[in-house]
């Protein structure tokens, strides 16, 4: 019955190894790291309207690296919708603006959210004009 | 013979001339890397800069040698960061240096950040004011005209050249900040919050619209509490905030900690005590690897 050694020690390093798999269990480090919360606002319905003092006058605005709106207006006032992201912390638009008069000209744009808020922004430029612009419900 | 004579005679008006000109340039002794670059760009030829920082050391903890003692002593002007920064040896460097020797702490000449106010500590200016103001380009704008102003003010002479260097230095920034504006402007305005090792970017911070969340204090040599670093993953998990960043010059340890811990990753090394080895070789370069690395990590 007390069979021979090597079968002896076979058996207490397998059973060495079996109580290993609970242990590392119990005591590794959770690796998986946690659930990270998003931080994100809800897209909003916002109304954007752009008024230039000059026309021929060729714009460009940017939100979050992509072109938003790109227009050759013909016209000194346009308006369009999107559906954005508009956090609490507001957001910040690249505005890109050419006209054809090198006089002193500005550009303003309206931004309305459906709460009834407005923010009005204005870029002056002579020619050219660009500039990042900060939208934030005050 | 007559060869011979000529060639002394080249040789005496050699050195006149080149000791005459050696003469005619201000001694500057910078004790900040950013500080030296607007020196070398706002004085160009008419200046001999001496940075005794180098880049990629920690200001903050600086220790003043004999042997910069001696170059600040041997130079026209001494220029400090200010607020603060040079503390600990300020009191020797002003006793030790010769009265020819005009030092200008150039942040002393720009509105500061303070901190400890708002979190109910005993309000003390010397160390409560943010030091770190070159991680402001509106800041480092001031601190051009400032090292301008001392330039003329020592060397009337050349004023046209001190204007000359600054204007196009203040050119180069203008165009940064722009670059910055529209980098920072494809991060949306809720994932402004940086995480960095130590509080070095609230000048940033207030011109880029974003918040900051330190793991160290506004100095380097304060060791974060259990309960900072417990509250601030919480803060990490809370906000979502996607990547925490190294410094150059400090050791990762902590904040590889606490990525393991609220789920974050390591966004990358940033420049947060001034210039460094790698794109942080000028101040350029330095903003825009900090930019970028913020903005790519945290998108």
């Amino acid at each position: 019955m007390r069979g021979s050694p090597l079968a002896q020690a076979i058996l207490v390093v397998a059973a060495l190894l079996l109580l290993l798999i609970p242990l590392h269990r119990l005591t590794q480090r959770e690796q998986r790291p946690p659930e990270l919360s998003v931080v994100s606002a809800a897209p909003k319905q916002v109304h954007l309207a752009v008024r230039t003092t000059a026309v021929p006058c060729r714009f460009q605005i940017t939100f979050l690296g992509k072109t938003l709106w790109a227009e050759d207006a013909g016209m000194p006032e346009l308006a369009k919708d999107f559906n954005i992201d508009f956090p609490k912390e507001g957001i910040d638009l690249v505005v890109d603006a050419t006209w054809e008069t090198k006089a002193l000209a500005a550009m303003e744009i309206t931004l309305s959210l459906p709460d009834g808020t407005t923010i009005h922004k204005t870029l002056w430029g002579q020619g050219t004009a660009d500039d990042v612009l900060t939208f934030k419900e005050e | 013979m007559g060869g011979r004579f000529a060639f002394r005679v080249f040789c005496v008006c050699f050195l006149f001339f080149s000791t005459a000109k050696l003469q005619a340039q201000i001694k500057v002794a910078s004790f900040s890397t950013v500080l030296s670059e607007i020196a070398q760009k706002v004085g160009g030829k008419n200046v001999v800069v001496t940075s005794l920082i180098k880049p990629g050391q920690d200001p903050h903890e600086y220790q003043l040698t004999p042997g910069d003692l001696s170059a600040a002593a041997a130079s026209d002007l001494v220029l400090l960061s200010g607020k603060g920064m040079e503390v600990s040896y300020l009191t020797n460097l002003r006793d030790a240096l010769p009265k020819r020797v005009q030092v200008v702490a150039v942040g002393d000449q720009i509105p500061s950040l303070t901190k400890g106010a708002d979190e109910g500590k005993e309000a003390d200016k010397e160390t409560t004011q943010d030091p770190h103001w070159w991680n402001s380009i509106a800041e480092t704008e001031k601190a051009t005209m400032v090292v301008r102003d001392a330039f003329t003010r020592l060397d009337g002479q050349h004023a046209a050249d001190y204007q000359a260097g600054a204007t196009a230095y203040l050119a180069v920034l203008k165009e940064l900040d722009s670059w910055v504006k529209r980098k920072v402007a494809e991060l949306p305005r809720n994932r402004r919050i940086l995480v960095t090792s130590h509080d070095a970017f609230q000048y940033f911070a207030k011109d880029y619209g974003f918040q900051i969340d330190s793991i160290e204090g506004l100095t380097t040599d304060q060791e974060p509490s259990v309960s900072h670093v417990t509250a601030l993953i919480a803060e990490i998990k809370k906000q979502g905030v996607k990547a925490v960043f190294l410094e150059n010059t400090l050791n990762p340890k902590v904040s590889v900690e606490i990525t393991r811990e609220s789920g974050a990753k390591i966004g990358g090394s940033v420049y947060a005590d001034g210039l460094g080895p790698g794109d942080g070789e000028t101040y350029a370069g330095m903003f825009r690897h900090n930019v970028t690395t913020i903005v790519d990590a945290l998108k």
